[in-house]
């Protein structure tokens, strides 16, 4: 059996994309679209990759060497799209659009493609992998370690949501454990509401008592925090948890909707988050699971290039990372910012993405081992978008 | 059941003690209740209510409301002083020379005699969310706990008053930017931040999609939603929001000053210009002050219907069911609009409304609420502690240690620390169970399910063994019970009595007594009797759904 995980790594409230990559050619164009906000032109990394000779944050030592090392790449100018779109056919009201371009909730179910559904594309990517062949497991393969449910949640999987690796059950010694866990599966409880309180319960009992077992085989290098560390042990544990695909959702640590003090809170907050993709790496190296794996980067959408006095406002087209080990890396996906095209600004000057996020996820879906027509089923708005691969994934 | 006894069981029920000879319903004895079938109902529902309008059923409470009547209790509640948190707060700091803002919290909630005020205002910070995940918000507990008080001093006016209080005050401002937010500077290129005038539309008034007064969504003629607001509208009122600075604060973009004081105005940062929304003109000229008062005007005046649907919904939702029908929230939204959004007025009508009270009322028969974690422990230390007089004082100290109450790791929830400013979990929110269940329940949601991981169940129930571990006064007339002779089934009966007032399965009672029919008798191991009992109780599918009995 051939175990393949997607890990995606979310940035709830909207990073700032084009504070983490940096075009090196026409630096000064960019500096002063950025005015207060742009880096220092010796402060970045210089990758050599992309049309524009694109740098990243000096924070990203770390993710620059894996995109050097050819298993990471940038992904640029992307975001939520239902068809291409360019400021006149936006204007003339000729697009349909994503609704509610710069609102959280809103981009973000649209994102996670839950938007007015009870699934995300994560989870209906697992539904159509597993098809009717999955026999249900104490924990789902559709997993999130985040308090953030929409992505990963799947029509016929389930979702199982893990905030710690736990504590041992003292509350519940085995005989009353066993009269709450036969109360939570009694059908006297004919109230739906009590069910959903029942199914809360067994999950809980259930899980707990399987990952304790489970996590106790896997020594971890204490490096990486708590949810991702449960998603590394999780992805080593696939094969006894009867996993051959994993979506797991993990939220990246601290406040990524920096309407004030970006500057030193993405300096902060990037230095802990190139050490927790790179550890994570080596850490599924350590458990040997490293082949199979590719994480990616979310987010609800991408901020205002200009800036307010001291952040940014919400914003749309976006850049993302991909790493893993059979990423084809080394290479920029995408193109940065044509500052002299006004095809991709807005009116209120937000940048309008190239490429769809939809691009990117199909692309993964891809090498799971989706096929067209499930790829078409599972994002409607694909076939909007030609030759839509975006070619990071070997084929 | 006699003609009569139905006749008294509906009057006391459904409406107040005052519709009913009070010579039936006064001096209830809650002992012989037990055995009296009629009584006994009363009390099953008198307790559901009180999960309602309380933190939680306890003995004091239900025998209150059986007594005095529903309404007589509500308006008894509605019309009591606050219990504030910032002055609990400073006793605790004062005591132990340290900031804590969650003791006060839960010694509140657990204790405070005005439920019903503590009980709104806790929705309340749901609906206007700031949150000490915000860096600059969480080392400021005095100010968090002012923010606390504001709501339950706004529950005593109207739901604009509030709105004004809760967009001028720092904790707001600063967790959602609008402090020191800059009018445009056309020579630097920027433009005011719109993240408060953003949220202010979509979460805190009318919300993103137009509804009617029922609280369902309004469609166009192919079926979408219908935008209550263009992008040029957030814009627009963003402006409105600029030039906020503290009181005595020393400096603009310093965050020094009067953290307990609305903003005011810093001129110089000010947009002055006129300002259009939703096609109306707000006139060039005015202060930040009155900017906002016809900002807000102008947003619930012209978006009147949807915001008291919206509202409304939500506290039905976080305060008696989850799935209320169109009536019910229509009902609720028509006295939005009848009282000017008096929020009194508005909980008066979704306490006392039948949907509420029946139990038996909503579209597919079904109703109740699951209880959200912070309720669900609130309520099992409410049922098993007899109420306290003096928490806050030397002697006792606060109910609960910061320590044992670190709330995020064993709740997933904690108070005022939602993980952003949508809130604990999404308001609509509808777990797998919920559609999987083919088309019946397709449109039923359990927002609080979203709480409850793979580990909440055990952490939760792991807490409440810790609060039961050592034979306190809150545990001594279960012993007493024991030590009095009580039978394994008599001592069953007196458990479930105490803590689910009579709602809850027959197969809960079998299970309970089988239990401890394999404890030992030695009275020297009665304390594996009452934890054992206690934890099955509060750790049962009926304790943690608030659930209408229907009529026995």
């Amino acid at each position: 059996m051939s175990h393949k995980a997607i890990v995606v790594f979310y940035m709830h409230g909207g990073h700032d994309g084009y504070n983490m990559f940096v075009p090196l050619d026409n630096y000064q164009r960019y500096a002063d679209y950025r005015g207060n906000l742009a880096h220092q032109e010796g402060s970045l990394i210089p990758l050599g990759i992309g049309q524009n000779n694109l740098a990243i944050h000096g924070h990203f030592s770390r993710t620059a060497e894996m995109i050097q090392s050819g298993i990471a790449a940038p992904i640029l100018g992307t975001g939520n799209l239902v068809e291409p779109v360019t400021y006149n056919t936006l204007n003339q009201k000729l697009a349909t659009t994503p609704p509610f371009l710069h609102s959280h909730s809103h981009q973000q179910s649209f994102n996670k493609g839950a938007y007015d559904k009870t699934t995300g594309w994560a989870g209906r990517m697992l539904d159509l992998w597993y098809e009717d062949d999955y026999i249900p497991q104490s924990i789902s393969p559709a997993l999130t370690m985040a308090q953030d449910l929409d992505l990963v949640s799947s029509a016929t999987l389930g979702v199982s949501q893990i905030r710690s690796e736990g504590e041992s059950w003292y509350a519940l010694q085995p005989e009353l454990r066993d009269i709450v866990y036969n109360l939570s599966k009694n059908s006297d409880y004919s109230h739906i509401i009590e069910q959903v309180a029942q199914k809360n319960i067994s999950n809980s009992i259930e899980g707990q008592e399987y990952l304790q077992v489970l996590f106790s085989q896997f020594e971890e290098s204490g490096k990486l925090n708590t949810s991702a560390t449960i998603a590394s042990k999780l992805i080593a544990a696939a094969g006894q948890l009867g996993h051959e695909r994993q979506i797991i959702h993990v939220a990246l640590p601290g406040n990524w909707d920096t309407h004030r003090d970006q500057m030193q809170r993405l300096n902060d907050q990037y230095i802990t988050i190139d050490h927790l993709f790179a550890d994570f790496i080596l850490e599924l190296e350590q458990y040997g699971v490293a082949d199979n794996v590719v994480c990616v980067t979310a987010s609800d959408f991408g901020r205002s290039l200009k800036p307010n006095s001291v952040g940014t406002d919400h914003g749309w087209g976006n850049n993302q990372l991909v790493f893993g080990k059979p990423v084809l890396g080394n290479q920029a996906i995408g193109e940065f910012i044509d500052y002299d095209n006004p095809d991709y600004w807005t009116k209120s000057k937000r940048l309008i993405p190239k490429l769809a996020d939809i691009q990117t996820y199909a692309t993964l879906g891809k090498w799971f081992g989706l096929n067209d027509e499930q790829l078409n089923q599972l994002f409607p708005d694909l076939s909007n978008f030609d030759e839509w691969d975006l070619g990071f994934m070997p084929t | 059941m006699n003609n009569n006894r139905r006749l008294l069981l509906k009057g006391l029920v459904a409406m107040s003690g005052a519709s009913v000879m009070p010579g039936l319903v006064s001096g209830v004895n809650a002992a012989s209740v037990v055995d009296d079938p009629v009584l006994s109902y009363l009390r099953t529902r008198s307790a559901r209510l009180a999960d309602y309008a309380t933190f939680g059923a306890n003995e004091e409470t239900v025998n209150l409301i059986m007594d005095i009547g529903w309404e007589n209790w509500l308006d008894t509640q509605l019309n009591m002083p606050f219990t504030s948190l910032s002055d609990s707060f400073d006793i605790i700091t004062d005591e132990k020379r340290g900031n804590y803002f969650y003791s006060p919290w839960w010694t509140n909630t657990i204790n405070a005699p005005d439920q019903l005020l503590q009980r709104v205002g806790f929705a309340l910070s749901q609906w206007f969310v700031i949150s000490t995940e915000h860096p600059a918000i969480t080392g400021r507990k005095p100010m968090q706990a002012h923010y606390y008080d504001m709501l339950l001093k706004g529950i005593d006016g109207s739901f604009k008053e509030l709105l004004f209080s809760v967009s001028t005050h720092p904790a707001m401002s600063i967790y959602l930017s609008s402090i020191f937010n800059q009018k445009a500077d056309p020579e630097l290129g920027t433009i005011p931040d719109e993240n408060y005038a953003r949220e202010l539309l979509q979460l805190f008034t009318c919300g993103a999609e137009k509804r009617y007064w029922n609280g369902t969504f309004r469609k166009d003629t192919t079926g979408q939603k219908i935008p209550n607001y263009s992008e040029q509208d957030v814009q627009e009122l963003a402006r409105v929001f600029t030039g906020m600075g503290l009181k005595d604060g020393s400096r603009w973009g310093i965050l020094r000053g009067d953290f307990e004081s609305p903003v005011i105005e810093f001129s110089e940062h000010h947009d002055f210009g006129s300002k259009k929304l939703f096609g109306r003109t707000i006139p060039e000229g005015l202060s930040l002050y009155d900017d906002i008062r016809q900002a807000l005007a102008l947003i619930v005046g012209r978006r009147k219907a949807t915001t008291a649907g919206n509202f409304s919904r939500f506290m039905i939702q976080r305060l008696t069911v989850s799935n209320p029908r169109a009536a019910y929230v229509d009902h609720v939204a028509k006295v939005f609009k009848e009282t000017d959004g008096n929020i009194k007025q508005i909980v008066r009508a979704i306490m006392l409304h039948p949907d509420a009270i029946d139990g038996n009322s909503s579209e597919k028969g079904e109703t109740g609420r699951l209880k959200e974690p912070l309720l669900w422990y609130s309520s099992a230390r409410r049922a098993i502690a007899p109420p306290r007089d003096q928490l806050l004082n030397s002697t006792t100290g606060p109910l609960l240690r910061d320590g044992e109450i670190r709330t995020i790791s064993t709740f997933n929830q904690t108070p005022l620390g939602a993980p952003s400013v949508f809130g604990f979990f999404p308001r609509e929110f509808q777990p797998s169970i919920l559609h999987g269940q083919g088309t019946s329940y397709i449109d039923y949601v359990a927002p609080e399910a979203y709480l409850y991981d793979l580990n909440s169940i055990v952490l939760i129930s792991n807490k409440l063994r810790s609060s039961m571990l050592i034979k306190t006064e809150d545990l001594t007339r279960f012993y007493e019970k024991l030590e009095q002779g009580a039978t394994n089934e008599e001592f069953a009966d007196y458990v479930l009595d105490q803590i689910l007032f009579g709602n809850y399965r027959q197969t809960l009672k079998t299970e309970m007594i089988e239990l401890l029919n394999t404890r030992n008798e030695d009275p020297k191991y009665y304390t594996y009797k009452v934890r054992g009992a206690l934890l099955i109780a509060t750790v049962s599918p009926d304790f943690l759904v608030i659930n209408m009995p229907q009529e026995a």
